[in-house]
Order: C-alpha cells, then sequence, then structure tokens
C-alpha cells in the first residue's frame, strides 16, 4: 500500500470527536487487531482508546518511560494469539517434546511482565484472554497419541495463568473466556488466514466482534456488583404443573422425561446457593400443599432449608418482595426474580422498577441453558471467598437470631441466650481474601477506614513487625463469619491499631470489647507497654467516634480534620473480658 | 459524471473511518479519506465482507481501494 499512518497520527484518528471522555483503555496484543476499535467504542461509548503498533506490548508494559505509560490506562485489554505466541513449535512439532512446559514457561514470561507493570500502576486492571491455537497442526494423529502434542500449549500456557494469578494474589488481573467463546462458535468462522497474511490481523469482522465483547463484558463485570438474591416463584418454576390443583403425585419433577429440566434447573439454583446467593420463595399457593411437595417429594433438590425467607400465600406478590427484602436488610436492586407467569412479573416490576425479572422460557427443556445466560448477566463476579459460600447459612441463622430478639425480655439477656463465642486467629493466611474484602467493603464500624488488598495483607502477615488479628463469630444458631480484623503494627515496646473494623452484621451485640480485650491482652504478654488508636472520620463512620473511649482508652490528641488519637497503658487500664462473650484462640 | 455508490458501501465506510461522507458521487478513495491506510483497508473490506456475505480472494483485497472498486467487484460477484 502506497499510504501507511504514522502510530502517533492513527491515536489520534481514534479518539477524534469523542469528547467527554472518561476511562482510559489501551488495547495491546501480539497480532494486529486494530479493528476492534470500532467495535469497542459501540459497546464502551465514553472511552478514550490507545492502540501501540503489535508486539510491543512486552516493552510498552516494561518501560516506564513508554506511551502506555503517559497514558496512564484504566484499564488494559491484553490479546494474546495463540497461534502467533507459539507458531515455531506448532509448524515444526517435531523438534520439541514437552509441551506443557514450553507453554507454561512463557505464561510465567508473561505474568513477570503484568506483575512488573502492575507494581508500577496499582490501579489499572488488565484483562487477558484464555488463548487458542489452530485446532488442525501438522501433527494431526500423533497429537495425543504420542508426545508431538502441540496441543498442550494452549492447555498449559492457559493454566499456569490462571495458577499464577491465583497463587500470587494477583487481584488486578482478569481472565476473559475467549477459549470457550470460540468453542462456542467454531475456530473457523472468525479466525481467517486471509487478512493474516495481508496484515498480521488474525479475525475477522465477527471475530473482532466477540473478543470486544468478551473484554468489554468481563470489564463491566469488575465495575458492577452481582446480585445477591434470587426470589423463585414454584407451579411451572421449581416444577413444571400447578401444586394446589394437580397434587404432589402430578407436579413434573423427577429423573425422566421433562420433569428431569425442573430437576436440573433445581440443581442448579443449589450450586448458586453455595456460590454465596440467597434463594427464597415467593408464591401464591397454600403453605401446606408446599410443605408437603417439600417434605414428601422424593425428586426436589431443593429442601425447605435451602431457603432462607419463605413467602408463601395469597398476598401481592410485591407485598411480599418488599417483606424478603426488609428480612435480609437487602436492597431491592439486588435481587433478580424468577416467575414464570408475566403478569406477576409485570406487578413487581410496576412497584419496584429498579428490579430484574426477565423474562421466562416458553420450553422448559431450555430452562437450565437460560438460567447459566441468567447467572451470566447478572451474577458474574471474578472473586469468591470462602465467607460468600457460607453466606446462605449466616442469612439463615440472622433470620432465626432475630427471632429469639423478639422473645427475649432484654437485650442483656438476648445477649447472653445467644451463647457467643468469638473465635480468634493471628495472622491467618487462608482469611486473606475475606480480610481485604472487608477493608474494601466495611465503612460503618471501621476506625480508619484503611482499603487494603490481598496483597497488603499477604504483606502485614508475613512482616514480623505486624500482627494480624482475625475474628469469627459462632453462636447458638450458627457461625456469624469472619466478622472482624484488627491489625496492629509494632515498634519495640508500642503497638499502633492500624485498622480495626467489625462488620455491620453484628454492630450492637457488643463482640469489640472481647475482641479488644483480648488483642490488647495478647500485645500485654509479647510485652507491649502502650498501645495507641486512632479514629479518622468519615462520611459513614459516626458510629464508632466515640469506640475506643468506650473501651478504656485515653484522648490524647484531636486534630484539624477531626481525627483522633488515643492512648491505653496496657498494665492498668484494660477492662475485664466480657461475660456475654466467651474467647477461643485457634492456631493454624 | 461520477457513478452513484451503493448506501451500503458509503455506510460502512462510514463507519470504519468514523467519518462523514455528504455526496454519494464524489471520489471516494484512500487518496481522499485520511484513516484509509493499508489496515484500515484490511478493517474496510472485512466489514463489506461480512455485510455483503462474501470472501475475495486475498490478492484481490488490497487493491479495492476506492468506494467505485468495491462496488464493481461485489457488481461482479452478483452481490449488488
Amino acid at each position: 500500500m502506497r499510504k501507511e499512518l504514522l502510530f502517533y497520527d492513527r491515536v489520534r484518528l481514534f479518539n477524534r470527536n469523542f469528547g467527554g471522555l472518561s476511562m482510559k483503555i489501551a488495547v495491546l496484543s501480539n497480532v494486529n487487531i486494530d479493528g476492534i476499535i470500532n467495535k469497542l467504542r459501540k459497546l464502551l461509548k465514553d472511552a478514550e482508546f490507545y492502540l501501540p503498533p503489535f508486539n510491543t506490548y512486552a516493552i510498552e508494559m516494561l518501560n516506564k518511560n513508554s506511551e502506555l505509560y503517559d497514558f496512564k490506562p484504566d484499564s488494559i485489554f491484553l490479546y494474546l494469539d495463540g497461534y502467533s505466541l507459539f507458531d515455531k513449535y506448532i509448524n515444526d512439532p517435531f523438534l520439541y517434546k514437552d509441551f506443557s512446559r514450553i507453554g507454561s514457561m512463557e505464561a510465567r514470561k508473561l505474568m513477570d511482565i503484568i506483575e512488573n507493570f502492575m507494581e508500577n500502576m496499582p490501579n489499572s486492571v488488565i484483562i487477558l484472554n484464555t488463548i487458542v491455537i489452530p485446532p488442525k497442526n501438522v501433527s494431526t494423529l500423533l497429537e495425543f497419541n504420542t508426545n508431538y502434542t502441540p496441543t498442550l500449549l494452549e492447555y498449559s500456557f492457559n493454566e499456569r495463568i490462571s495458577k499464577l494469578k491465583i497463587e500470587k494474589r494477583i487481584s488486578g488481573l482478569a481472565i476473559c473466556p475467549w477459549r470457550n467463546m470460540v468453542l462456542t462458535v467454531g475456530y473457523d468462522n472468525i479466525y481467517d488466514r486471509r487478512y493474516w497474511y495481508l496484515g498480521r490481523v488474525p479475525l475477522n469482522m465477527s471475530g473482532l466482534e466477540m473478543l470486544a465483547k468478551c473484554f468489554v463484558k468481563t470489564y463491566e463485570t469488575l465495575k458492577t456488583k452481582p446480585k445477591k438474591v434470587i426470589v423463585l416463584d414454584l407451579d411451572n418454576t421449581l416444577w413444571g404443573g400447578i401444586i394446589g390443583e394437580d397434587g404432589i403425585d402430578e407436579i413434573k419433577l423427577g429423573e425422566d422425561g421433562i420433569g428431569k429440566a425442573y430437576r436440573d434447573f433445581q440443581k442448579l439454583l443449589l450450586a448458586m446457593k453455595h456460590r454465596g446467593v440467597l434463594l427464597t420463595i415467593a408464591s401464591k399457593n397454600n403453605e401446606n400443599d408446599v410443605k408437603e411437595v417439600f417434605d414428601k417429594h422424593p425428586m426436589m433438590v431443593l429442601k425447605w432449608n435451602d431457603f432462607v425467607v419463605k413467602k408463601i400465600n395469597w398476598l401481592q406478590k410485591s407485598e411480599n418482595i418488599k417483606s424478603i427484602a426488609e428480612e435480609l436488610n437487602l436492597g431491592i436492586d439486588s435481587f433478580v426474580v424468577i416467575d414464570d407467569n408475566p403478569f406477576e412479573r409485570m406487578e413487581i416490576k410496576s412497584a419496584f422498577p429498579s428490579i430484574i425479572a426477565p423474562e421466562f422460557p416458553e420450553d422448559p427443556a431450555i430452562l437450565p441453558e437460560w438460567f447459566i445466560g441468567v447467572v451470566e448477566d447478572y451474577f458474574s463476579t471474578t472473586i469468591i471467598t470462602e465467607e460468600d459460600k457460607k453466606r446462605s447459612d449466616i442469612y439463615l441463622a440472622e433470620t432465626k437470631r432475630k427471632t429469639l430478639l423478639k422473645t427475649a425480655q432484654s437485650f442483656e439477656n438476648f445477649l447472653k441466650q445467644l451463647e457467643m463465642v468469638a473465635i480468634i486467629t493471628i495472622n491467618d493466611e487462608l482469611m486473606i481474601p475475606r480480610q481485604a474484602q472487608l477493608t474494601q467493603r466495611t465503612n460503618q464500624f471501621n476506625l480508619t477506614t484503611r482499603r487494603y488488598n490481598e496483597k497488603d495483607i499477604e504483606r502485614f502477615i508475613k512482616d514480623d513487625k505486624y500482627i494480624v488479628y482475625n475474628l469469627e463469630l459462632i453462636d447458638k444458631f450458627g457461625s456469624n463469619g469472619i466478622v472482624g480484623l484488627i491489625i496492629v503494627s509494632l515498634d519495640d515496646k508500642k503497638a499502633f491499631i492500624d485498622t480495626f473494623l467489625m462488620s455491620c452484621r453484628i454492630i450492637g451485640r457488643r463482640v469489640e470489647d472481647a475482641f479488644m480485650g483480648f488483642v490488647l491482652r495478647d500485645l500485654k504478654k509479647k510485652g507491649i507497654k502502650k498501645v495507641f488508636g486512632e479514629y479518622i472520620p468519615t462520611k459513614k463512620n459516626k458510629l464508632v467516634s466515640d469506640v475506643y473511649e468506650k473501651l478504656g482508652f485515653e484522648l490524647i490528641e484531636t486534630k484539624e480534620d477531626g481525627s483522633k488519637l488515643y492512648k491505653i497503658e496496657v498494665d492498668e487500664n484494660i477492662k475485664p473480658m466480657p461475660e456475654w462473650v466467651k474467647v477461643e484462640v485457634r492456631k493454624r | 459524471m461520477k457513478r452513484k455508490i451503493n448506501d451500503k458501501i458509503i455506510k460502512i465506510i462510514e463507519d470504519t473511518f468514523n467519518v462523514k461522507i455528504n455526496d454519494s458521487y464524489e471520489e471516494i478513495s484512500s487518496d481522499t479519506i485520511e484513516e484509509w491506510d493499508s489496515l484500515g483497508q484490511i478493517n474496510l473490506i472485512m466489514a463489506i465482507e461480512k455485510y455483503f456475505d462474501v470472501k475475495f480472494p486475498t490478492e484481490l483485497i488490497p487493491l479495492m481501494d476506492s468506494a467505485e472498486k468495491i462496488q464493481e467487484q461485489l457488481e461482479k460477484m452478483g452481490k449488488i
């Protein structure tokens, strides 16, 4: 061709006519995917893009003086083309043997680059694809029958990237499921050799469109909170037929015929419970009819206690949903309603415009597949903690606690009847993800509101100058989960409380007395004489402005910005441990 | 007078290069549109292929560097 734009012209032209851009996205690759910008622009209307010449991604990410660093991306979409990455092995596999090792090594090299970049630009998010190599290569049937199996490059590369991301706690890296998307549409439908030979462009237009979607969907998942609650209808939703009319023997639910679609759907719902989504019921029925199904139908996958709240009556659905939200203390904007009846969905939506109530499939055979689509649209996330997985049980216990509170004569009585046990672990590496999550999410009972990621917490745990105290609260209804965190830094005979927070779930139960009481005693044992605490006011933490006073600390300084510094001499002033909480220390 | 160019072709050129073409009789080519360089050529032909559901032989792709040439080729293949 006669004309070749300089690369900075290209950048300028890309961004022309787009004012008021709020996010910056860099697209990096080892091949030419310049046509993706047009597609991305349609999906991300207010983004500014940067796209360096192809195959410069490593230099751009490693060199702090690169245009990429100047651009300061909020996010990097990094597309790695499997063929380009491994072409010499794919084209003559007979010179090599251990393709798994080659794939792993390449992944490690890439992760070094990513980690290095993350250290320099900790606020950027990188989205990387799972790679694909051409499904046909010269090894043909020797693949998997012998060691000459270049396909292992793809497997081992993807596997190693994933493992390193998890091991090294690189929370700023998200993997998008490109390989699975390619499997869904077929490699030959989107990879096109003609463009490859003309301009090192591996994908055709449909392929670029799909790649843009893959990146954007992952990007948006990172920016949005997943929904938390599923509200389920029963008749023609959890089973086929109407229990009040057909009776327990006639509803469709089982291993044969269409009844299996409902059973499979129930299995997926149970999986969502295991992931930490709360299941609830809002159904117009007689509760006795429904109880009979749960008690006696042998093919029910979901059990009565898998649902944290059940509203089975003849009230309007919107009424019931409102009380579910109140009982769970969760916003209706975190609800997804699954109901086969369009009139009910309309009634709910007109009461709560922000609620999600997707159209229900006509044919129950596609119910499981349809539901996976719903999960993809509303429940996608790239993070899950052990705590999330227990959430359903925690909420179920919480509803029982509320009942006890109503019947106990006094609050003191309620606290005693709860039989609370505070389980404290020290420098507990297993809890790192949850602890990071707590610092990110806790606003009310949070004295300093310092936000940490997993890497930060890991550093504290490994550093002798810090101690990380973890609190799990158990009572007679079960665990409340990991609900408290104290991070202390040590300096000879002095200790400084860097972070002190408690989950809003247990605010008011006065567990902080026991938690801090334990920490002070533990520090004393370690030879500490003075402990300093700090309250930094924010819009949301007024609740704890006098917590240190209540715990027996002495105010020593109030700064101009309203933050306060406290001190306690651990020899004299420690309050006795409260009687309503038992404290247990567990070693990991 | 020049030939009138098919509306769809114009629309695709506009979308690909993020430009506005006011007159479907004017000269529309890599010489008159700044963004239409060698990579732009590939992006444009990709979009044309997708819309008209054709596959051009590889050696033709770089040669179709004006709206008129693209139109001629599509006519030859019976697509418009």
